[in-house]
């Protein structure tokens, strides 16, 4: 496997009118001597960038490898006319054109894929959802004298989640409805005076904490919010998901 | 890395249905397609490349691809703009908002959208004089101009739909004085506008029917038009013109030139410098947003688009009835001028007597046009 | 055109095209984008009231919703609830609730505020009932310049709107009516029918009640203006609010921390010297904290504690001016209001005591002239020319001030009290002494110097002509 990159730039005769030889003059053209004609005409005048592949293979006889395919070097040479190593500016002349055509091609394509890409970029960027964003706030709950001691109380908050409120006499207690099991709404049973989730008999404590049931065994108590007095107000601290 | 290549499937000619055998592809896979998609490359290659003449590599030859480039530019930027659209006049402006404001990129993609349709009338109307005053419309191309016709008449509700989509004043008392125009349509006006608008008057109904007119309906409108105007141009050919430098060239040069990909190239640098003047023209003008529709409140100067300019003014002039009634005309004379045009010559064959009406007819909608814009009311 | 060359300018534009994109990247990026705002949070007990009052009141909803308690979930039931036993409640769609809201029950979140409030002398500016100005208002002007005048600033008497047999008027739903010559009322003493004085929204105008329109001095300006008390026209002429008006896009008015010196530096309104936190000292709703004189009555005094009050104020002055300026500041204050005591408002009084004392004045206010002499020369003129110089209003200090207070004293107030007192030996004794320290000698006529001097100056200044 072989890659392979280059430029080759000898320069020519500003006037050839003049008796001057500006030209670069490639002594000898070429490493083995008496190759024919191509023997006195070295490189002058040309400007060359050239790049390609190629890739030696096991041929069909063993043992002797044997370019199977020169990739770009068709495209160097879109007629497809292998050169012999040793390049005459005759024949470079041609290949000249075709490199010129290789090159205005290669430079259309690189351009209008870039602008593709690009504007595909964009068209995702465009499509593809903002992150959301979340918005934590306090917002009012109730007069605290709505929350009467030892019991507890639903309140429905913004996001359509329910916060059951419990004044315990020593702290006031907002807990999630949401049963951390499997997500079934518990209910607050006076008598007993815990939560219980109807679903799979799992029981919390005024506090949220799990004591029996599924949740309990796996240790999940009650989403619990934060719930501030202010004056003669509560406020609870709750956590929004908004998608801009 | 192939060994002893494997005898090939199997060479077998392929017969599309009722054809004739095509020639065997070269490659394993070419045969492979060829069997499931059995499309004659010969005559596609036929059809798709016939030579154009070479007054096309004249720039404003090329006309009438750029509102075709301009709309794929316009299906493309609006599937995505409706994407985030929402049709409901509750929420139709804050959405657009949104698009501009929030979205990334979607000011870029709502303004190129924007000054896409502008350029796109732009050109539909450049178009149509270059082929009125070639005289490009003569038999046997007459259903061609008339189908033309429709695609210009289409073009404009696309613009008009367009713009009260965005539901900002301009939306909502432009669809308004369009309502009671058409109500002014003698007959059948009443109908029509209650068609149009869903409704007595302006309701919750109008901007839904706008959208679906402006997302649905017009567009599989102009795709069947187009389709129907690029296969009778195909059929027929390009009309041959001859340029006085082509004539002094002398005969022995080639009279036409390949489609592909000469042509094709020509129209690839018009697209990429379209798209290039677009963006620029998006960065430097960025569609804004005017102030949101106020049912109660008509602004103090309301002024339609430009390409309805002429439109307005002529009503200013004219009176409603007139105006509806000489507009109708004027669009049914312009629908059937090819016929007109032949009956002329037909009387009098040396007579350019439809250039000076062309002429008169541009003059007319001209002066229309500058008169509104600088007119302060 | 060769295909080669069409292909270079595919390839030429579609670079610059990607120029062009990468513009658009470029303005994208540096575009600020929205930030979601929180939607409003429409409490548990509200939501029915806002179906109906978006319709009926569209403007009191949307201004809810702009407001900081939309964001807080303080929506209408939360502030017009009242109990069952409150004096104005009444049943509204199955909710009890009142139409007014007081101080009391804004306090019930902000409790330090209304406290602050109630101490202030804001809450007890409906108390100047029983004063002259009132019986000015009420009686010689008439009731309904006192209605529609004086209370709305100082703030009404709430009460019902009575039948003819003395219950309580009420509309078809039960809901009880309010005496339309106290309500509606934004006045600053306003007295509830809770009994709790004041009204929060005389400053933070309902329902938005936003903090920027109780920083601007307008809302100070609606009753501290006019030609008794122009607090207002003096801070608009003094540099202060010459600052304030050019630079009032600086002023953060909005920002919810409003420190001087932290997060405006532009200029200070009314609120930033009596009333907003500075790095050292907070936010106070008691209006007067940091005056220490008071420049309302006819002679000027000294304020309880005002060497306190007068530090906070010297605070405040400190996170822009260096302690020497602020102290000669002072100084020459202080002085003028002394000035003003002793040249024209002691000797003032004095003749007026004098006059009463003798019954030659009769115990009705405002029945003489001479009494609209005196009122005019220090409820109006002296506390003009007081209050432009203790906020830095040059003119209100002298033109519209102590020149006024000069003209009224010496050729209104004097001739007038000498013709009141029908040649009492007892009064003319007062008037002459009033008149006799050095401050009005020059009544007495000019020295011959001094007028040599003016001469002088005048033939310097403006020429020769201009001397005679
Ligand atoms: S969901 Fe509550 S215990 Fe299972």
């Amino acid at each position: 496997m072989r890659a392979f990159a280059g430029y080759d730039f000898a320069t020519g005769d500003k006037n050839p009118a003049d008796g001057k030889r500006q030209e670069f003059f490639n002594f000898l053209p070429t490493n083995h001597p008496h190759y024919g004609y191509m023997d006195y005409e070295g490189w002058r005048n040309i400007r060359s960038p050239y790049s390609g592949a190629s890739l030696y293979g096991q041929g069909g006889r063993r043992g002797r490898p044997e370019p199977v395919r020169a990739g770009p070097v068709r495209a160097a040479d879109p007629r497809r006319r292998r050169f012999p190593p040793g390049l005459s500016d005759v024949n470079l002349r041609v290949l000249m054109e075709n490199r010129r055509g290789f090159l205005s091609r290669l430079l259309m394509m690189a351009g209008l894929g870039s602008v593709a890409a690009g504007v595909s970029a964009m068209a995702t960027r465009y499509l593809y959802p903002l992150k959301a964003v979340r918005l934590k706030r306090r917002i009012f709950l109730a007069p605290a004298a709505d929350v009467p001691a030892g019991k507890g109380r639903p309140y429905r908050l913004p996001d359509g989640s329910t916060a059951l409120v419990t004044d315990t006499g020593a702290d006031l207690v907002a807990l999630s409805d949401v049963c951390p099991h499997l997500g079934c709404k518990v209910r607050y049973e006076g008598a007993q005076g815990n939560f219980v989730c109807p679903c799979h008999g799992g029981l919390f404590e005024k506090d949220g904490t799990a004591i029996a049931g599924p949740p309990a065994d796996e240790g999940k108590n009650l989403k619990r919010y934060a719930v501030t007095r202010v004056g003669e107000n509560l406020f609870i601290d709750i956590e929004e998901t908004v998608q801009p | 890395m192939t060994t002893a290549a494997p005898p090939p499937p199997d060479l077998e000619p392929v017969t599309p249905h009722g054809g004739r055998p095509l020639p065997p592809a070269r490659t394993r896979f070419g045969r492979w397609l060829q069997r499931r998609v059995p499309v004659d490359l010969e005559a596609l290659r036929y059809y798709s490349n016939e030579p154009v003449p070479n007054h096309l590599k004249h720039w404003w030859w090329c006309l009438g691809g750029t509102p075709a480039m301009l709309f794929t530019v316009q299906a493309a930027t609006g599937i995505l703009l409706s994407f985030y659209y929402v049709p409901d006049p509750s929420q139709a402006y804050e959405s657009v908002r949104r698009v501009s404001e929030v979205v990334p990129f979607g000011w870029f993609l709502r303004s190129i959208h924007r000054w896409s349709s502008n350029l796109m009338i732009a050109a539909v109307i450049l178009h149509m004089m270059r082929v009125f005053f070639t005289g490009a419309y003569r038999k046997p191309r007459e259903l061609n101009w008339m189908i033309g016709i429709g695609l210009l008449g289409t073009t404009f509700f696309f613009g008009f739909t367009g713009y009260s989509l965005v539901y900002e004043q301009l939306s909502y008392w432009g669809a308004t004085v369009a309502g009671n125009l058409t109500e002014a349509v003698p007959l059948i006006g009443t109908y029509l506008a209650r068609l149009l608008r869903g409704g007595e008057m302006i309701g919750d109904n109008t901007l839904t029917r706008f959208f679906i007119l402006h997302i649905g309906i017009l567009p599989a409108l102009i795709t069947a038009l187009l389709a129907g105007h690029i296969l009778l141009f195909r059929l027929h050919g390009v009309t041959e013109f001859e340029f006085e430098s082509a004539r002094l060239r002398g005969p022995e040069e080639k009279k036409t030139f390949p489609f592909f990909p000469d042509h094709v190239m020509t129209e690839l640098i018009i697209g990429i410098g379209l798209a290039f003047l677009l963006t620029c023209l998006a960065v430097i003008f960025p569609a804004g947003l005017a102030e949101k529709a106020n049912p109660l409140l008509t602004p103090a100067h309301i002024k339609p688009e430009w390409y309805f300019f002429w439109t307005f003014r002529w009503l200013k002039l004219t009176g409603l009835t007139l105006a509806v009634l000489s507009i109708g005309f004027f669009g049914f004379l312009a629908l059937v001028w090819p016929f007109i045009d032949q009956a002329i010559r037909r009387r009098r064959p040396a007579s350019e007597i439809s250039v000076k009406i062309g002429l008169a007819a541009v003059c007319a909608l001209l002066v229309l046009t500058v008169w509104e814009a600088v007119a302060t009311h | 055109m060769t295909l080669d060359q069409k292909r270079m300018i595919v390839a030429s534009l579609s670079f610059l095209f990607l120029a062009a994109l990468l513009i658009v990247a470029w303005v994208e990026g540096g575009k600020q984008r929205l930030q979601p705002k929180p939607k409003p949070v429409v409490g548990a007990e509200s939501g029915k009231c806002l179906q109906c009052h978006e319709q009926k009141t569209p403007v009191i909803a949307e201004q809810w919703k702009d407001s900081r308690h939309a964001q807080l979930g303080v929506s209408c039931y939360e502030c017009h609830r009242a109990g069952e036993g409150d004096r104005d409640a009444f049943l509204h769609e199955g909710k009890t609730i009142a139409t007014v809201v007081s101080p009391a029950d804004c306090g019930s979140c902000h409790q330090d505020l209304a406290r602050e409030f109630e101490h202030s002398h804001h809450s007890k500016a409906a108390q100047f009932i029983g004063s002259l100005d009132n019986v000015l208002g009420e009686v010689v002007e008439g009731p309904l310049a006192a209605a529609n005048g004086c209370w709305q600033c100082h703030g009404s008497t709430l009460a019902f709107a009575k039948e003819a047999d003395g219950s309580i008027r009420r509309d078809k739903t039960g809901k009880p009516l309010l005496d339309p010559m106290t309500w509606p009322n934004t006045g600053i003493g306003r007295v509830n029918l809770d009994g709790s004085r004041g009204a929060c929204s005389a400053c933070h105008s309902r329902h938005a009640f936003k903090k920027s329109v109780a920083r601007q001095p307008e809302v100070c300006g609606k009753c501290h203006m006019g030609p008794d008390h122009p607090q207002i026209e003096i801070y608009e002429e003094s540099k202060h609010g010459i600052a304030f008006r050019t630079r009032i896009a600086e002023m953060n008015l909005d920002s919810p921390s409003w420190v001087l010196g932290e997060d405006y530096t532009a200029a200070p309104t009314c609120a930033s010297c009596h009333m907003s936190a500075t790095r050292n000292q907070p936010v106070t709703h008691d209006v007067g904290a940091r005056i220490s004189w008071t420049l309302r009555p006819v002679v000027s005094k000294r304020l309880e504690n005002w060497e306190k009050r007068r530090e906070s104020m010297k605070d405040v002055c400190h996170t822009c001016h260096a302690p020497d300026f602020v102290a000669a500041f002072y100084t020459t204050f202080d002085a003028t209001v002394d000035m003003w005591n002793r040249k024209f408002a002691l000797p003032a009084q004095k003749v007026m005591d004098a006059l009463r004392a003798r019954g030659r004045l009769t115990p009705t206010p405002f029945d003489e002239e001479l009494e609209w002499s005196f009122y005019r020369l220090w409820h109006h003129e002296g506390r003009r020319a007081r209050m432009g110089v203790s906020m830095q209003g040059p003119d209100y200090t002298q033109w519209h001030g102590f020149f006024e207070v000069a003209e009224r004293f010496y050729f209104d107030f004097i001739p007038k009290a000498r013709e009141a007192a029908h040649g009492d030996p007892e009064v003319a004794r007062v008037i002459k002494a009033s008149l006799d320290s050095p401050e009005h000698a020059w009544l007495k006529g000019m020295s011959p110097e001094e007028r040599a001097r003016i001469d002088a100056f005048y033939r310097e200044r403006y020429g020769a002509e201009a001397a005679r």
